[in-house]
């Protein structure tokens, strides 16, 4: 409907990132961390999680911000 | 330290923390200074999603199945990045329709349908009653752990315990007290508690104090940092924790994702603190990442911990208590308190919530719709907020008691860390209607109700059925062998459906019942049109205002025109089009700029509302096809208005046709007040202006030069008679300046009072009143001011009572229109009244009051004004001289003014013509005469009134000879009475009305024997439009026939007889019997023209006085004699006679044959005659002299001497 451009801009972006997340962390992107490999001493798939979800964060406070 | 009363007093000091948070955050909210009204505080309060359950459950899942516990925090944080698109909806839908909780919102979203809130209401319950219990569990477990320090106890050791001994139920009891005083204090009409949420952000500071420090501790302390702690977990082969395959399949990872998703907005406590409390949409900005960022430390040190508590506690200890214990085997009790305090924190916050959020629903969905149903005289009731309270507050308890009595049962066995999922399962199965709703405009009561129904059937049988069997609860054979044996039917693998976990069954299972039962019913059937309105408003509900869209569509000025006009007409299209600010457009062809088009719309919008205006506009246009849905909402707001303005105008119609019915001004006043009774009002009251009550003009502020108005109370109407509390008819009223009706009569506009209970003004301007109308049941009140040409005629004051809505704007403009409907009338009855006054004192002045004394006839007489207004009828009696009598009876046409003021002069004339005594057809001329004169004046004047057409009657009736002379001019002949009773209409010639002139009038002389009595009348007596005027005469001689009656009697007989039910004319009788001068009163002489003859007869008269008496009249009645008989001896002709009567006068009369006329000459001293009249004029009382058929009379009256005793 019609919305503000804004508005209506921040809620795709922010619905991208999300679909980018949920992309991220179901299979078949998320099997190839699921090993018992660790990484700087921290286990793999909890690396990426974790890296993940950070990214997210970052995304949505940064986008959240710029569309004032 | 770490003894249980220590335990305790910091628990409770805890408890008395949060609520002196929450006790200042309320403060601050009263202040205007709203502590929540904040983005931090808003991101915080969501993370009421952390409860106890994960701050102690999520390392003891870690410590079994590694990281795959993560997968309930990837869906929160997928959810709140798209919050703007989906969560954004929802907090607006909620501000904008008071959406309350997540069953108000189904329910409001499909139709207001009571059942599915219900419905959804239960699935809640029963869903997250096993998510309390966890709660329960573990602050209770906590408690029994922390207490036996350094004792490390393992919670499937406490071993059971009876119920009193119980802590669980304690901390359930604690936990509903403290939810009742945080949650139910005081009801908030958008169910928001500033205080809570505050204290729920609080706790979420203490409870992520609590598993960082643990963290960090245990981390950085007993290990040295992630790497090695993850080393020698690897080291101690706890590898497999750190991944998902081998214990963990994607699917079920899959699932822990999608059901945390709708989690973190489905479950109750969820919605109520992201969507109820919230204060501004903006704060869910900073909360799509804050929130995820919180959720972030509060999980990064649960794997570590987990890996560190089976490390350091092996498989001894109870994974679920690591949190607790691991801090306890190394001593530090003040971090294990802390931990504790976090965990109640986690726990108390969660339950607070939830319970409240779920009491609502109970109360609002479940409940209250039962109560009303059942028992509809609570809708009536003042006050529901008690019972309201009552209710929420036993849902509280009844829940915690629930929640205690599942922990009871089945909290015992091992699977009690799996209900949170069963918890999440049972309130996903909202997701089709709640998501569906807000997207879809497609999806119907039915589909929601197939889908919640079959998803929660399939719930209970997949995962709550199950998870009472492994409690022990059911046999576990069910589980192995389907009931009764039936394999297809086993509850994890049903219909054979093998291979998966047991939540992703269930999920699989249920999502395709929920959502296949929604989508194929909602499409199989059609939304009905309550739906399709709530569908419009959900999904378009971040349509923004139809001034900010930006047209780029091309469309012709001539279309836009066409269109406006088949809206507003032809007249509003056009002045729409005028108004617009811009360049005119050249032609029709032209293309509209596309601020012409806003402007069209703008305009519309005025009209027929936002919505539709945007679509007729769209429909023009042609940017966006119009969707039939929309256009059926459309058509439903509509026709809908339409039959609102229908029912409206038929209720004025109604209302307006029964005001003014009569010209009275009371009697109007009492219309008003009865029309709008019960139609529109329980209670109306008029109030009239005194100077209007008697036909006045009253001044502007109701006649009383400025000071407070003062009015009678003229009309009271009700539902009710008895024992009303308003002033009384007839009361007089002073409105204080500031009460309501001053203010009305002050502004001249009407005032609405839709509360009168939340008005403070209007009661202190009498309280005593004031509380008898509220006890009354009153409860809304418009006044009006009664105002026509700007002048104001009293106020009307309309009450409701057994009403229950108050009265609105529209009621306003309805009271208004009938105020001024019946403001017309009353002034009207006014004016009518004031006419109608001064016209009956104008008639009343201009007839005789009382009749001249004379003797010649006994008169009665009646008037009768009509009653639509005054009519010409007159009447009179003249005493004439010689003992006769004129009686005159006359019929000015029309009513009102002008007929009075033309029957005014016609009687001056008849009086002043009559002095000249004529006979009656020559009076008659004399009048035709002037009434010419009169109307040619007036038709020269313009004037279009004319008098032409007024009818007279004239006799002269003789006393002494008995003779009646009588001419008509067009009046109806009078009727004669004989002394038998006998009754005769005199055939007197008709003659023709005055004015018109013509034939001549003719006299008629007759003999009446004494007693006859005259009846003379006007056609308002006789005449009627239903019936001939003959039957009216008939009438009238019946009446008239009976004999001996005195003349006030036969007036009396005659106006009981004719006089009809509805007066349209006016009436006017005149009754004279006649008398007769005896001949001992009468006496004459034949006086031969010889002067010595004069002193014959002065002798004769002179002892014809001393005979009667009259001997002090001797000497003038001889000079006056002397002087007439010898003017006549010497101007007149022929035989003299002399004639003496004695009546009220003495009356000395001289005829003679001649017909000149003597005159009253002024002698000067040389005169030598000419002092005889002179003398005669000194001495007598009046003279004058009349004509007769063969000559003249010349006569002098003298007042008879004071008898005594006579």
């Amino acid at each position: 409907m019609a919305e503000s451009p804004d508005n209506g801009r921040l809620a795709g972006r922010l619905a991208a990132v999300g679909a980018l997340a949920f992309v991220l962390v179901v299979p078949p992107v998320l099997a190839q961390f699921d090993e018992m490999d660790r990484i700087f001493g921290v286990p793999v798939l909890w690396a990426y999680l974790y890296l993940v979800w950070a990214a997210v964060i970052a995304l949505v406070a940064v986008i959240g911000a710029r569309t004032r | 330290m770490l003894r249980t009363g220590v335990i305790v007093a910091a628990s409770v000091c805890y408890l008395g923390l949060l609520f002196v948070v929450a006790f200042y955050a309320e403060r601050r909210a009263d202040a205007g200074r709203s502590l929540i009204n904040n983005a931090t505080v808003y991101a915080l309060s969501l993370a009421v999603y952390e409860t106890a359950w994960a701050l102690y459950g999520n390392v003891g899942g870690a410590a079994t199945s590694g990281i795959d516990f993560l997968g309930f925090y990837m869906g929160p944080v997928i959810m709140l990045a798209l919050g703007w698109l989906v969560l954004r909806r929802i907090i607006r839908i909620s501000r904008r329709h008071r959406v309350t909780s997540l069953a108000d919102f189904v329910s409001a979203r499909y139709g207001k349908s009571a059942v599915l809130g219900g419905l959804v209401t239960v699935i809640a319950v029963v869903g997250v009653v096993p998510y309390i219990s966890l709660q329960l569990k573990a602050v209770s477990n906590a408690f029994e752990i922390i207490r036996r320090y350094p004792e490390i106890t393992t919670p499937s050791r406490l071993g059971h315990v009876p119920p009193l001994q119980d802590t669980g139920l304690y901390a359930a009891l604690l936990l509903a007290a403290f939810t009742i005083l945080f949650g139910t204090r005081h009801l908030d009409t958008a169910e928001r508690h500033e205080g809570l949420v505050a204290a729920v952000a609080f706790e979420s500071v203490v409870k992520i104090g609590a598993l960082l420090a643990v963290g960090i501790f245990v981390t950085f302390w007993m290990f040295r940092g992630f790497d090695d702690l993850f080393a020698e977990a690897a080291h101690a082969g706890l590898g497999q924790l750190f991944t998902l395959q081998g214990h963990t399949s994607y699917g079920t990872w899959f699932w822990f994702i999608v059901l945390s998703m709708l989690s973190v907005l489905l479950l109750p406590r969820q919605w109520q603190v992201t969507f109820v409390e919230n204060v501004d949409e903006e704060h869910l900005k900073r909360a799509m990442w804050l929130f995820p960022l919180y959720l972030l430390a509060n999980t990064v040190f649960v794997l570590p911990l987990a890996a560190a508590g089976i490390l350091r506690l092996g498989g001894a200890t109870d994974a679920d208590t690591f949190v607790l214990t691991l801090p306890m085997v190394e001593g530090q009790q003040a971090l294990a308190l802390f931990v504790f305090i976090g965990g109640l924190s986690a726990g108390t916050a969660m339950i607070a919530v939830e319970t409240i959020a779920l009491a609502t629903m109970v109360s609002n969905s479940l409940v209250m719709p039962l109560l009303l149903r059942g028992r509809s005289r609570l809708a009536n009731r003042d006050d529901v907020t008690g019972l309201v309270q009552g209710i929420r507050r036993t849902a509280i308890v009844l829940i915690l008691l629930l929640g205690y009595a599942y922990f009871r049962l089945a909290g015992e066995g091992h699977a009690l860390t799996s209900f949170g999922v069963v918890s999440f399962a049972a309130v996903a199965q909202f997701a089709p209607a709640v998501l569906g709703g807000l997207f879809w405009k497609g999806g119907t009561r039915q589909g929601v109700l197939v889908g919640l129904v079959g998803g929660f059937a399939i719930w209970s049988y997949t995962l709550l059925l199950p998870s009472f069997a492994e409690s022990g609860l059911l046999p576990a054979s069910l589980l192995r062998e389907g009931p009764l044996g039936i394999e297809l039917l086993r509850p994890q693998q049903l219909f054979g459906l093998a291979g998966l976990d047991p939540t992703s069954h269930a999920m699989f299972w249920s999502a395709l019942v929920n959502i296949g039962g929604y989508v194929v019913v909602s499409l199989a059937g059609r939304p009905n049109t309550a739906e399709q309105a709530q569908a419009v408003q959900f999904v378009d509900i971040l349509a923004e205002p139809a001034g900010e869209r930006r047209w780029r569509a091309r469309a012709t000025v001539g279309a836009l025109q066409t269109m406006l006009e088949r809206f507003l007409g032809r007249e509003g299209a056009e002045r729409a089009v005028r108004s617009y600010p811009g360049a005119s457009p050249e032609s029709p062809e032209a293309a509209a700029p596309p601020d012409l088009i806003h402007h069209a719309e703008a305009q519309l919008s005025g009209t027929v509302g936002a919505a539709s205006a945007r679509l007729a506009v769209d429909a023009v246009v042609g940017q966006e096809p119009v969707r039939t849905d929309e256009v059926m909402e459309m058509i439903g707001e509509a026709s809908q208005r339409v039959e609102l303005v229908r029912q409206r105008l038929e209720f004025l119609y109604d209302a307006t046709s029964g005001i003014g019915t009569t010209l009275d001004v009371t009697h109007t006043a009492q219309e008003l007040a009865q029309v709008a009774v019960p139609g529109f009002a329980d209670y109306v009251t008029v109030d009239l202006a005194e100077a209007v009550l008697r036909g006045d003009e009253p001044g502007t502020d109701g006649g009383t030069g400025g000071g407070s108005p003062r009015m009678r109370r003229t009309a009271v109407s009700g539902i009710h008679e008895e024992a009303l509390p308003f002033f009384r008819v007839g009361d007089l009223i002073t409105f204080a300046p500031a009460s309501p009706p001053a203010r009305s009569i002050e502004t001249g506009k009407a005032v609405l009072v839709p509360r009168l209970r939340d008005s403070p003004g209007w009661q202190a301007v009498d309280q005593e009143r004031a509380s008898r109308i509220l006890d009354y049941g009153v409860h809304s009140y418009i006044t009006t001011p009664l105002t026509a040409r700007g002048v104001l005629l009293g106020v009307v004051h309309f009450w409701r009572s057994e009403k229950p809505e108050p009265f609105e704007q529209d009621d306003l403009s309805l009271a208004v229109e009938l105020a001024a409907h019946a403001a017309v009338s009353l002034d009207n009855a006014r004016r009518y009244t004031r006419e109608h006054g001064m016209a009956v004192a104008l008639q009343r002045s201009l007839l005789p009051r009382a009749l001249p004394e004379q003797n010649a006839v006994e008169v009665a007489f009646r008037y009768l004004p009509a009653q639509e207004g005054v009519g010409g009828d007159w009447f009179d009696v003249i005493p004439l001289s010689g003992a006769r009598v004129a009686l005159v009876m006359g019929d000015v046409v029309g009513h009102g003014l002008h007929a009075a003021a033309t029957m005014g002069r016609l009687r001056t004339a008849v009086h002043n013509f009559s002095s000249l005594d004529p006979p009656p057809h020559e009076l008659l001329s004399h009048l035709d005469e002037l009434v010419t004169v009169t109307d040619q004046d007036a038709v020269a004047a313009g004037d279009e009134t004319t008098i032409t057409g007024a009818t007279c009657l004239y006799a002269v009736y003789d006393s002494v000879s008995r003779s009646c002379a009588v001419a008509r001019a067009g009046h109806l002949a009078p009727a004669a009475v004989h002394p038998d009773g006998s009754v005769e209409f005199l055939d007197v010639p008709s003659g023709l009305p005055l004015g018109i002139g013509g034939l001549p009038f003719e006299s008629v002389e007759l003999l009446l024997p004494e007693g006859s009595s005259l009846v003379l009348f006007t056609d308002g007596l006789v005449e009627r439009r239903d019936q001939d005027i003959d039957t009216g005469l008939g009438l009238l001689r019946e009446t008239l026939a009976r004999p001996g009656r005195s003349p006030e009697e036969t007036c009396d007989a005659v106006l009981d007889a004719l006089l009809p039910d509805i007066q349209s004319d006016d009436i006017a009788l005149l009754v004279a019997r006649t008398r007769v001068l005896g001949a001992g009163q009468v006496a004459q002489w034949d006086v031969e023209s010889d002067p010595a003859a004069v002193r014959r007869v002065r002798a004769a008269v002179s002892a014809l006085l001393a005979e009667w008496e009259l001997e002090s009249l001797q000497d003038t009645t001889e000079l006056i004699l002397s002087e007439l008989i010898t003017n006549a001896m010497r101007y007149g002709v022929g035989p003299i006679k002399v004639r003496l009567l004695r009546d009220r006068t003495l009356t000395c009369e001289v005829y003679d044959n001649s017909l000149t006329s003597p005159h009253l000459r002024y002698a000067t001293t040389t005169d030598e005659g000419g002092r005889g009249l002179f003398l005669v004029a000194q001495l007598s009382a009046r003279w004058g002299t009349r004509y007769t058929k063969d000559g003249k009379v010349i006569w002098a009256e003298q007042t008879m001497p004071e008898v005594p005793g006579s």
